[in-house]
């Protein structure tokens, strides 16, 4: 981080000197979605907390195709940094009512409304407005999550998109539908077309097949910044500047997902420290 | 004003110019109901126990159950977290039974909590809207209300338990960071195991847009969690100052650094803050005291 000098200058800003703006976002998400139980997670799948309840307030599905920002109703909200300086990330913890990963991702871009029944390809589309050059574009991720549960019929999709050098590109298939790849709040990591490491844009989705209900699902492109690893309930995690360090952009649409390890609904609590520099 | 360099804050953490020593005896409730991860407080607990508030109030530092810091000419900041290197045992029955480094239990998670606002006076058994001792009193503390959050402390004491049984639900009617009045919290599970004992804080999620808290105007129980009366619990805003976590059974925690351990995140502590310890645990039925060593110096 070459914003920053050394230690000295990592502890005056953390203190507020030379406009530093340290600012800690504490953040908390319940295990309720809308006021109700959400649906169990799934030892070894993902969840994504854009719906859970918590503070800020939860996101919601986000319908027509759109490039989130730190404004965007579920986003914790952060300042941006002032001048032209950076937001650095130097701090985060988090504590969890069961065993299972944290990650930290800034939510590039999002749709919902597709359906579970389709197999034409569904569009995408949008641009992102952040990570969206050739340079900086390497990992970006894709993600299919579900809003509302979708059917119980085993099929795959696949993803049409640009790669980092702009060229179009087909994912390879991924499972979807029936237990635990259908259920609301699940999110499905795509993996790229071998030769891959970035992601510049999503055209479309298209299922094998149907999966017997509509539901609703879309995509997300994430960018991940940080993860904690949780062995155990009660007991926090934390990371530095020193393991994790990870810029904040402009704009910036932080966003957590969770990896389960059990069917626990998890109620996290926990507060990322920033910086400018 | 702010710290400098490095050197000036190694020579200033090597000197606190306070020690805030809080130690706690585990109430019953949090030995035999604590649920995994669910956050608890000591702040009923022995030694310094905290009284259940009535009418709204700003609480000082200096009152019972807070760590009864003095304020600083300047800015004073967190610099480490430590355990005491010996501890009075403060208990004697078998849930706290003398030991001289009474840390901490299977494996916690202590947090430092500042308590900005706080009431009580609310019953669990009450179904309509609960104005009692509401609103709470105006913050003095992170006053744009970004990043204040509600909790519902439960007080009381049937047997160690604050309110029923029955498992229900509860929202909160709020003023949100943006002035905001008549914003209502999504419902949470309130009362049964794990959501009735006392010393427990109920963290209270905001309504989709919201960030932050200035305060609460009503409390509304779905329906009766049948057993409690007035004084089973009440609302509290906050904000968590710090975590530290311990990972086993009488395990003395190294001291946590701010530089070291915490990428620079020296937390400033407000005149008049209302310090107090907030505990979640890995096991589900079992918790002890704890000590926690808070040490403080001035810009």
């Amino acid at each position: 981080m070459a914003a920053l000098a050394d230690l000295s200058d990592l502890v005056n800003r953390a203190t507020g000197g030379n406009s530093g703006t340290p600012e800690m976002v504490n953040f908390l998400k319940v295990d309720r979605v809308a006021g109700a139980a959400p649906v169990a997670p799934v030892a070894g799948r993902f969840n994504h907390l854009w719906l859970y309840d918590g503070q800020p307030g939860a996101g919601v599905a986000p319908g027509a195709v759109a490039a989130p920002t730190r404004a965007t109703a579920g986003a914790l909200a952060q300042v941006n940094p002032g001048g032209s300086r950076q937001k650095w990330m130097t701090y985060w913890w988090a504590a969890c009512t069961s065993a299972g990963t944290l990650t930290l991702c800034d939510r590039l871009l999002h749709i919902s409304g597709l359906s579970g029944t389709s197999t034409s390809a569904q569009t995408v589309g949008g641009t992102l407005s952040r990570y969206a050059a050739a340079g900086t574009c390497l990992g970006n991720e894709i993600w299919l999550d579900v809003y509302t549960q979708i059917g119980v019929t085993s099929t795959t999709f696949t993803v049409s998109y640009q790669n980092q050098a702009n060229a179009t590109k087909t994912s390879p298939a991924i499972s979807i539908g029936n237990t635990g790849l259908r259920e609301a709040q699940r999110s499905i990591p795509v993996p790229l077309a071998s030769g891959d490491s970035g992601v510049l844009a999503v055209n479309s989705v298209t299922l094998a097949a149907t999966t017997g209900t509509v539901g609703d699902f879309g995509v997300t492109v994430r960018r991940p910044l940080a993860a904690l690893g949780f062995a155990s309930a009660g007991v926090a995690q934390m990371s530095s500047l020193l393991d994790q360090p990870a810029e904040i952009l402009t704009d910036a649409c932080l966003d957590l997902v969770w990896f389960s390890n059990s069917t626990t609904v998890p109620l996290v609590m926990g507060g990322i420290h920033m910086i400018e520099a | 004003m702010s710290v400098p360099d490095l050197a000036t804050y190694l020579v200033k953490a090597g000197a606190p110019w306070q020690r805030l020593q809080l130690g706690k005896n585990a109430s019953t409730s949090m030995v035999t109901t604590n649920g995994f991860g669910r956050l608890h407080t000591h702040w009923v607990n022995t030694p310094n126990a905290g009284a259940s508030p009535t009418t709204a109030a700003v609480p000082a530092s200096t009152i019972a159950g807070a760590a009864g810091q003095r304020n600083s000419s300047g800015v004073q900041r967190v610099s480490r977290c430590t355990n005491l290197d010996q501890v009075l045992g403060w208990g004697t029955t078998a849930v706290n039974s003398l030991n001289p480094y009474l840390n901490e239990d299977i494996g916690s998670t202590l947090y430092l909590i500042d308590r900005l606002s706080h009431q009580g006076g609310l019953d669990p058994t009450v179904t309509t809207p609960q104005t009692t001792n509401l609103p709470t009193a105006a913050l003095t503390r992170y006053t744009d209300g970004i990043g204040v959050m509600i909790g519902l402390q439960l007080y009381g004491s049937l047997n160690g338990l604050s309110v029923g049984n029955t498992v229900t639900s509860v929202s909160v009617s709020y003023t949100n960071q943006a002035g905001t009045a008549g914003r209502t919290s999504p419902l949470v599970v309130f009362g049964g195991p794990t959501n009735r004992e006392v010393g427990r804080l109920i963290p209270i999620p905001l309504q989709s847009g919201d960030i932050g808290v200035k305060s609460v105007e009503s409390v509304t129980v779905t329906s009766t969690t049948g057993t409690g009366g007035s004084g089973g619990f009440g609302v509290v805003l906050y904000r968590i100052i710090d975590c530290i976590p311990m990972l086993g059974a009488f395990r003395r925690v190294a001291a946590w650094d701010a530089v070291l351990h915490r990428g620079g995140y020296s937390p400033r502590i407000f005149d008049d803050a209302c310090l107090f310890l907030g505990v979640t645990g890995k096991v589900v039925n079992s918790m002890s005291g704890h000590n926690l060593e808070v040490q403080l110096y001035e810009e």
